[in-house]
């Protein structure tokens, strides 16, 4: 039996619904093959409006623990409303890569907030690419632009970034060796906080 | 056709949706982001949500660039040939065709970075300033104020395609800066000839346009400071014919609209945190 | 070694230029300077309809054409003094007030749905026309004392055919319905109608002889 927790309940400051936001993240946890048992908490920073966005995927204690920024359920043509097929696309990824950190293969992978940035567009893609062939509407080019500011506007990055795409199963190792190979591991440590939208 | 079309007549397929800035003013979580540290709001790789951000004001670009195009176009056509000299209407041709490639460059920079058209609302206040009846006053609005900021968002593109390592962004954000820095230089060279013989007149058109500037200012979206996420680009300014004079107080309006932006964020917020207490 | 003393012809044997023209400075002013005017009202026009139009593509286009045209009024505005005018506003006039009603007409379709009536317009009537009276002109004016005009006149006709063609294509994009078919067509007789009233854009005689004065009902 899982247990799915969404916070805050209910939104104060704009019109989104809990239930249905509890419905959505059953369906991703379900789409990203979440085993039934693992409880899963969600908290929606509902302060936040796009373009601030952003999301974290993290396993303390066998538990799933989400955080995301309103501003990913929002919809860009009407500001405050929710939109449910922006909402299924980024919680199935945030749910894929929660199901990444519940193997052995990224046991070693550090919390997100402890993430560089090039490693995490490298993870982003390898999920983002796999929602994709899940049957979710992704937007290739939009992972592909984010990829690049992170790992540079060169071939070599344009060939990682294809192959983390394509790649059915990556490791925490090869997310590393992606990031040695494009150059974002010998960037220096970001000047600005990796989860500062998180920090109130 | 009629002379004088009001902004809410621009045409759009269906692909758009239009915002006005009410809908961002009364928006009940910005003043509590405003009290948030949301990181620097220059333009950087290593800011919160940069790809985003990135195309959101990319998306703002591209529909700026048509109602640039619409307002020059416009001025091509509402005015007689004694209003608005032959000359003059020849620049805002050129202009026309100029804005029609900043939509086109600006479409294909959409794309690089994974944006699509319509994606994000479109708020048509650029165009009013092209809505003005005096040609004098709407060349302020539009050339000096409007396609201003142009230079100043462009050179900021620029910057950040520079930092970000990106030769298609740096490249074109070049390109069109080079453009905006003639459509400066066109409308200050047409309020210096118009209003030759009547200072009046162009204390009005340099009053418009201060107007103007001071809405682009847009609550600290533009500016010297780390918080304005377009910097003013002084130099690219002054090759369009601005002078320091003008420059230095653009940068005083520029500070004193981000304070303004900051007072009004706290005061919607501690309204709203009073109103919580008294629920 | 070149032999610098040698006579030879001012006019290399394949230089077939003649003197001879059919217009006089006179009558070249007073056509370049209706040439003027038309494309004047051309490029005012199809800037004001940037704002009306909600096809993108179109929009686009237009804004492309409104410089050219209005580089072609250009052209015309500096060549009227070349030719006697020194007063350039003098003959940029209408050749009459039948094509002012025709011009009038070509502009008035404001409404964002009626694209097609705005490109018909000037794409299927006022372009080819213009096409038409520059391959008259360039044709028939004196190869050597009107040759400035001749180099205008080629510019501007490679524009013309340029834009006649991308108007043309996205016409023929829009139309996509027999009753789309039927609203181009009436668009086009109506404007035609109108037209042969003016006689063309340098009025009656605009591509040879006056015609006969026509009355449409």
């Amino acid at each position: 039996m899982t247990t799915i927790t969404v916070t805050p309940n209910p939104f104060t400051l704009v019109p989104y619904d809990v239930e249905e936001i509890t419905a959505l993240l059953e369906e991703a946890a379900a789409l990203a093959g979440i085993s039934s048992g693992v409880d899963i908490s969600l908290t929606v920073d509902e302060e936040l409006f796009a373009p601030l966005t952003g999301h974290m995927s993290d396993v303390v204690d066998g538990r799933v623990v989400l955080w995301i920024s309103g501003g990913n359920f929002e919809d860009n043509k009407r500001p405050c409303h929710f939109s449910a097929d922006q909402a299924r696309v980024d919680l199935s990824v945030m749910m894929l890569r929660a199901k990444d950190r519940l193997s052995d293969d990224f046991a070693a992978a550090p919390p997100d907030a402890q993430l560089s940035r090039g490693e995490r567009a490298a993870w982003d893609t390898y999920a983002v690419g796999r929602a994709g062939r899940l049957g979710l509407d992704m937007r290739r080019p939009r992972q592909l632009y984010d990829f690049r500011l992170q790992h540079g506007f060169t071939d070599v990055a344009d060939a990682a970034f294809e192959r983390c795409w394509e790649a059915e199963h990556v490791t925490w190792e090869g997310i590393r060796e992606i990031c040695k190979e494009t150059g974002a591991a010998d960037r220096g440590p970001s000047k600005v906080p990796v989860d500062l939208l998180r920090q109130k | 056709m009629k002379k004088m079309l009001p902004e809410s007549e621009l045409a759009r397929d269906e692909r758009f949706v239009r915002t006005n800035i009410e809908d961002r003013l009364f928006d009940p979580r910005g003043p509590k982001v405003a009290q948030r540290n949301t990181g620097p709001a220059r333009m950087g790789v290593d800011r919160p949500a940069a790809g985003e951000r990135s195309r959101s004001l990319m998306h703002g670009i591209f529909v700026g660039e048509i109602q640039a195009l619409e307002g020059a176009g416009r001025t091509c056509y509402d005015f007689d040939d004694e209003t608005a000299p032959f000359q003059l209407k020849l620049d805002m041709a050129r202009q026309c065709w100029d804005e029609s490639r900043h939509c086109e460059i600006s479409v294909k920079l959409g794309d690089h970075m994974g944006a699509e058209i319509g994606e994000y609302t479109e708020s048509t206040f650029l165009f009013a300033a092209a809505c003005n009846p005096d040609p004098v006053l709407r060349l302020c609005g539009v050339n000096r104020a409007l396609e201003g900021l142009a230079i100043d968002v462009f050179n900021s593109m620029k910057d950040f395609g520079n930092e970000s390592g990106d030769p298609v962004l740096e490249f074109c954000e070049d390109w069109m800066l080079a453009d905006e820095v003639t459509h400066v230089k066109m409308g200050s060279d047409w309020l210096r000839r118009l209003t030759a013989t009547d200072p009046e007149r162009r204390e009005r058109a340099l009053e418009f346009q201060r107007t103007v500037d001071a809405i682009f200012n847009l609550g600290g979206f533009r500016g010297e400071d780390d918080e304005n996420p377009i910097q003013l680009a002084r130099n690219f300014r002054r090759l369009a014919g601005f002078t320091d004079d003008e420059n230095d107080s653009l940068a005083a309006l520029a500070r004193e609209s981000t304070v303004q932006a900051r007072e009004m964020a706290e005061a919607a917020s501690a309204a709203l945190h009073a109103s919580a207490q008294g629920s | 070694m070149t032999e610098t003393t040698k006579p030879r012809a001012p006019f290399a044997p394949w230089d077939r230029r003649e003197l001879p023209g059919l217009f006089a400075v006179e009558e070249s002013a007073r056509r370049v300077g209706n040439y003027k005017w038309a494309e004047m009202r051309l490029f005012e026009v199809l800037g004001g309809w940037v704002a009306t139009i909600p096809e993108l593509d179109v929009k686009l286009m237009l804004g492309r054409h409104t410089y050219h045209h209005a580089w072609h009024a250009e052209l015309w505005h500096k060549r009227l003094p070349e030719l006697r005018e020194m007063n350039p506003d003098r003959l940029t006039v209408p050749p009459n007030d039948a094509f002012v009603t025709f011009m009038d007409a070509i502009r008035e379709p404001e409404a964002p749905e009626l694209t097609i009536e705005k490109l018909v317009g000037v794409y299927r009537v006022l372009i080819p026309r213009f096409i038409a009276v520059y391959t008259y002109h360039l044709n028939g004016t004196s190869t050597i004392t009107d040759a400035p005009t001749i180099r205008s006149l080629k510019f501007a006709l490679q524009d013309e055919f340029d834009d006649w063609r991308d108007g043309e294509m996205l016409l023929q994009s829009l139309i996509d319905t027999p009753e789309k078919v039927e609203r181009a067509g009436r668009r086009q007789m109506d404007l035609e109608r109108l037209y042969l009233v003016s006689g063309g854009i340098a009025g009656p005689g605009s591509l040879g002889e006056p015609v006969e004065e026509v009355r449409v009902s």
